[in-house]
């Protein structure tokens, strides 16, 4: 179970201080597939990383397991996120001069395993419909085979808990409800999902909505 | 993929800024490199010059005086022979070539000349390390001369020399230019001194010292016909200049404390000289190498890790820990460190050799050992400049990179 207790987050600006997230309490359970949404600027990517052990709240604290993921020292919450966490990016942010294999082989090593070999990423690669631009750069995909990619790269380890961030919003319709395909498919294996997205056509596909509104929860059924 | 293939790969990826900064550290490696081969090779030569003089150590009895350094062996107070075995036995670097003589005054026909015992090469063959000991005229083999610098090395003399001393008979002896002019002798003549006959084996050259006036007879066979067995006047050394310079006397002082060790200063000052103006350059250069060379790997690792934000901060999001992302970038920089000290000594070396026969008129040969002193620096430059850099770079705040989404 993964909790998000009272937690507010602020940044100090030149103009003064913005409340990114203000006292935020949400509880997602084991194997939920849950979508975050609202406007841009309301919070959503700030809660996504708080809640993935990337950036600490200034208040409150995420609870995974009944541990306090910030009271985990870097390296073990490094650790978390290398075998339990699976991010994916609006933006892909594959690394530029690695090839598609590489690139997914990358968030395999990083996962600790011992073993990073074909077998565990090829199929991986056939099941993303990437498998024939595997020694291709990012470069030289479509927008749509890069998601793909990068949905690979945080598969590969097999991470009980799926954070994704806006992961169709650079997607064509048809793309995005690919890609949204897989994420459920994730789901229905037994996964975590928490879905970042205004797009209410995404939302859809999980099984229950949290609103969020000027870094505060307006809605959450 | 392992973090090696990753930083391999992103080295050749974005290789412009790479390249600058490689072509920094390997241009000041490789001005070091070119100054100390050819300082090293210099010093080899002026070394070789001063060591041609002949022997500029002088090991006599504790009470003897030395008003003449070419003629101090000429003395009334006898050293040990056995000093010979302890020098040559002790290990000491930079002892090229002993000589111990015994020297009576003698009567010749009419005039009175020296009568000086030497040790000829041929006795030493049998001992390891006295091999490189050829008697009074040679010269040093190890440290001094090196082979066939032209105008420095006159290798026709030395192989007519070594053959004379190599040969040199118990009845045999050499005749000073000036006693042999004074007496008419000629190689072959036959010549009685202290009741016993000697054939003249040669006539040495000029020297224009004490030695044209002497006659020069197997060690033994003079002290065998003085009934003066097993001691000495003086042992001559040809020792390193750059030896000397560090203390080879002290050494042999400390080896030899009831004797007496001069050396000749002026020599050994002029040696001192030369190292402490070339080790003087060679520390400014290091300098520049460490400003110049690693200001340019800190600004590239900085405009790197700048550059890579987003990068570090996927990797932090897989599971990449503050050791992790470290190693990265001080594996880059273990890299540029390595390849800029290879490419330094071999640029280095090549300008050496181009440049050290036309600027310090010596030729110039690449030295291995400065391979390794290159890639050292390189490395430690690189590293330090790329430290913080690196630890800049395990700060990198993952919620500013999800924001230029």
């Amino acid at each position: 179970m993964l909790q998000a207790e009272h937690i507010t987050k602020t940044f100090i600006r030149k103009h003064g201080t913005v409340t990114a997230l203000d006292r935020v309490s949400i509880t997602i359970k084991d194997g939920e597939f849950v979508a975050i949404i609202g406007p841009s600027g309301s919070g959503k990517s700030t809660l996504l990383l708080a809640l993935g052990g990337m950036s600490a709240p200034s208040e409150g604290s995420v609870i995974y397991n009944r541990d306090s993921v910030y009271k985990w020292g870097v390296s073990q919450r490094a650790q978390w996120r290398a075998t339990q966490v699976g991010f994916v990016f609006q933006g892909f942010n594959l690394v530029p001069y690695l090839t598609v294999y590489e690139n997914v082989s990358a968030g395999l090593a990083l996962s600790g395993e011992k073993d990073v070999t074909e077998n565990k990423i090829i199929p991986l690669l056939h099941r993303m419909k990437i498998a024939d631009r595997k020694d291709h750069v990012p470069s030289e995909l479509s927008i749509g085979q890069q998601q793909r990619v990068a949905l690979a790269r945080a598969l590969v380890k097999n991470p009980h808990l799926i954070l994704a961030d806006e992961p169709t919003g650079n997607l064509d319709p048809e793309t995005g409800t690919e890609v949204m395909n897989i994420i459920k498919q994730q789901h229905e294996a037994g996964k975590t999902v928490v879905l970042i997205t205004h797009d209410p056509a995404m939302a859809k596909f999980a099984e229950r909505k949290i609103r969020i509104v000027d870094g505060k929860i307006v809605d959450n059924n | 993929m392992k973090i090696k293939q990753l930083v391999l790969r992103e080295l050749f990826q974005r290789n412009n800024q790479l390249i600058s900064s490689l072509v920094a550290v390997s241009l000041g490696i490789a001005v070091m490199v070119a100054i100390q081969s050819t300082t090293y090779y210099s010093e080899k030569a002026v070394a070789g010059e001063l060591d041609a003089l002949g022997a500029n150590i002088l090991i006599l009895a504790k009470d003897a005086t030395v008003q003449d350094y070419y003629g101090a062996d000429f003395q009334q107070s006898e050293i040990p022979e056995s000093y010979v075995s302890v020098l040559t036995n002790s290990g000491l670097q930079g002892l090229d070539n002993l000589s111990p003589k015994f020297s009576i005054p003698v009567d010749v026909g009419s005039r009175k000349a020296t009568l000086t015992g030497i040790l000829p090469r041929n006795e030493f063959k049998s001992k390891a390390l006295w091999q490189s000991t050829l008697g009074v005229f040679s010269k040093p083999q190890n440290c001094g001369v090196i082979a066939n610098i032209p105008g420095i090395t006159d290798t026709t003399k030395t192989r007519v020399r070594k053959r004379v001393i190599e040969d040199l008979a118990p009845d045999a002896m050499l005749v000073g230019a000036d006693i042999a002019a004074s007496l008419a002798v000629k190689e072959g003549d036959s010549l009685t001194v202290l009741g016993k006959r000697f054939v003249a084996e040669a006539i040495l050259p000029i020297t224009g010292t004490v030695d044209d006036g002497r006659l020069f007879a197997h060690l033994h066979t003079v002290q065998k016909l003085t009934k003066k067995d097993s001691v000495l006047h003086s042992i001559e050394i040809v020792g390193c200049c750059s030896a000397i310079s560090q203390g080879l006397i002290r050494q042999i002082n400390k080896l030899l404390p009831d004797a007496k060790v001069v050396t000749i200063s002026q020599i050994v000052s002029t040696q001192i000289r030369a190292n402490t103006v070339m080790k003087r350059i060679s520390l400014i250069m290091l300098a520049v190498i460490l400003i110049v060379g690693g200001a340019s790997i800190a600004n590239y690792m900085f405009a790197n890790v700048y550059e890579r934000r987003r990068e570090i901060g996927i990797y932090m999001a897989m599971g990449a820990n503050s050791s992790w992302i470290l190693k990265l970038f001080l594996l880059k920089a273990l890299i540029i460190g390595l390849a800029g000290g290879i490419f330094g000594y071999i640029l280095g070396s090549i300008l050496a050799m181009f440049l050290g026969p036309r600027i310090a008129g010596v030729a110039v040969y690449p030295l291995p050992m400065y391979a390794v002193y290159s890639v050292a620096i390189s490395t430690i430059i690189a590293f330090a400049a790329s430290a913080i850099p690196a630890i800049k770079a395990t700060s990198v705040d993952p919620s500013l990179i999800m924001k230029e989404d």
